[in-house]
């Protein structure tokens, strides 16, 4: 692979040496990372978040300066998505993705079961594996000098089943003000506020409105995947391993099965992880691969179990 | 959109998915997103810092790559079609993040627990090498991957980027430079 870094570009200057650095920026392929893996169900999530996007209007409009062209926007007169004057045309599946993927991200948890179930019926896709996550955990969240104010207890919590705000891209209509959420906002106003704030990094607004959402709407879908994104919050930005560890398990106890369940039972092991436990890890390890043998994370959850009885 | 660009020939399995996802299939849109996300939320990491922002950055890119769907007009391969959206998608973003807030440059998604499987395996070695590139200044480091990961020549970075041909030649010298620097040296504690 040396040729990557020695370049067989005529215009660059070979740089001596570079070789030692082979395979450190391979080629993009479909091999795993550098993208940290993520648990089958957030990554089912997620692609339910992109077509519900795709589908719906921004909310705030893109400026053409910021607006990504496609290649062939920039190229040729076709049609482009990106400019305002020549929109884009509408497909067939617009409609019915906002129909359908919008009002499933509103619900909150059904986007990734209705999105998983439609591609179990799709055509299979051969495309990288669903990665494999890994245990990893943020730390406590960049402290500034000041001590941080201990975490807001979990006492729900949820996931970004968002109909994703996005900025990047397209023909953009006339800005749409943020949802504003109000004590009858519905579920899908506190989301769409919540991964706003989880965007801008606001973790803690953004927890604050997932418990929000938790708690209004017990027992309701949303209000697992609410619970399910603050623990993950708490984990990986809020240094809270332990409010995120009670934030999985309440998830677990509303919904054992599904991919909820797989995605809390793995946060679990995170936390029980982060928090030194070993014993509890290996046993939330366990309890995962017993309840999800063929979950996409099990071969992982297997080796780092046989990692943990190995280990002194 | 076409899908192939050779008349008469036979069409590939993700050409022939495109072309459905374009023509209004919702089926194939979603197998082609889900076949899709892992590369483009692999390319967009190596572009930024931070695992968290490199999900949001991710996800607005295959936004733009599912609404550009209707442009790509067949020529070259869907997925270098596809890269380049989601290259123009995440630099877009990033422009709007630094006006919004300061680029993060914590990297802190990566100094957390090791990966269960440990290294060496590719996953390792990945994950390593955008720590090496979480050292990087922005622009170099827009340039290495654009020309190490993508393959694009320099003429081509200096177009992507609207960057003189000059510009763009001596950030990845100087770029190709430091990294080797930060390979070569000694670990600075912290855990892996």
């Amino acid at each position: 692979m040396s040729h990557r870094f020695e370049t067989d570009d005529a215009t660059l200057v070979r740089e001596p040496g570079v070789d030692a650095l082979a395979g450190v920026m391979p080629k993009l392929d479909d091999e795993p990372g550098p993208a940290r893996r993520l648990p089958t169900a957030r990554t089912s999530r997620m692609v339910a978040d992109i077509l519900a996007a795709a589908a719906a209007p921004p909310l705030e409009s893109a400026a053409s300066s910021e607006a990504p062209e496609t290649p062939e926007a920039s190229e040729a007169p076709a049609p482009s998505t990106t400019t305002a004057s020549a929109p884009a045309p509408r497909k067939r599946w617009v409609p019915l993705l906002a129909a359908a993927l919008v009002a499933a991200a509103v619900v909150g948890a059904g986007a990734a079961v209705i999105t998983t179930r439609l591609m179990a019926r799709a055509p299979a896709p051969q495309a990288a594996p669903p990665a494999p996550s890994p245990i990893e955990v943020a730390p406590p969240a960049p402290s500034p000098s000041v001590a941080p104010p201990a975490p807001a207890p979990i006492e729900v919590a949820p996931t970004p089943t968002e109909v994703a705000p996005i900025d990047v891209a397209p023909p953009a209509p006339p800005p749409r003000p943020r949802p504003v959420a109000t004590d009858d906002a519905p579920a899908a106003d506190l989301l769409a506020r919540a991964n706003q704030a989880r965007k801008d990094r606001a973790w803690r607004d953004a927890d604050a409105l997932y418990r929000r959402v938790a708690t209004r709407f017990a027992g309701s879908d949303a209000a697992v995947v609410a619970q399910l994104a603050s623990a993950t919050l708490h984990l990986e930005h809020l240094g809270d391993a332990r409010g995120a560890l009670a934030g999985y398990r309440r998830a677990l106890a509303a919904r054992p099965g599904g991919e909820l369940g797989e995605e809390a039972r793995w946060g679990i092991a995170e936390a029980t992880r982060a928090l030194g436990d070993r014993a509890g890890e290996a046993a939330a390890l366990r309890a995962f691969v017993d309840a999800h043998p063929g979950s996409a994370l099990a071969p992982a959850a297997r080796r780092r179990l046989a990692a943990l009885s190995s280990a002194p | 959109m076409r899908a192939t660009s050779v008349p008469g020939s036979p069409m590939s399995a993700v050409d022939a998915r495109v072309a459905a996802a374009a023509a209004g299939d919702r089926r194939a849109l979603e197998a082609l997103v889900t076949e899709l996300l892992p590369r483009i939320r692999n390319l967009v990491r190596y572009l930024v810092r931070g695992d968290a922002d490199a999900d949001d950055l991710a996800q607005e890119a295959m936004v733009a790559i599912v609404r550009g769907l209707p442009s790509h007009r067949g020529e070259g391969t869907f997925t270098a079609w596809a890269d380049r959206v989601a290259v123009r998608a995440t630099f877009a973003g990033l422009r709007k993040a630094r006006r919004a807030r300061a680029q993060l440059d914590d990297g802190a998604d990566l100094t957390s627990v090791p990966h269960p499987d440990g290294p060496p395996d590719v996953y390792a070695q990945r994950r390593a090498a955008v720590r090496l590139l979480d050292g990087l200044p922005d622009d170099q480091r827009h340039v290495l991957v654009l020309h190490h990961v993508l393959g694009l020549s320099v003429p081509e970075i200096a177009d992507e980027l609207a960057i003189p041909f000059e510009t763009a030649r001596s950030r990845l010298r100087l770029g190709m430079t430091r990294l080797r620097a930060l390979h070569d040296a000694p670990p600075t504690g912290g855990r892996p």
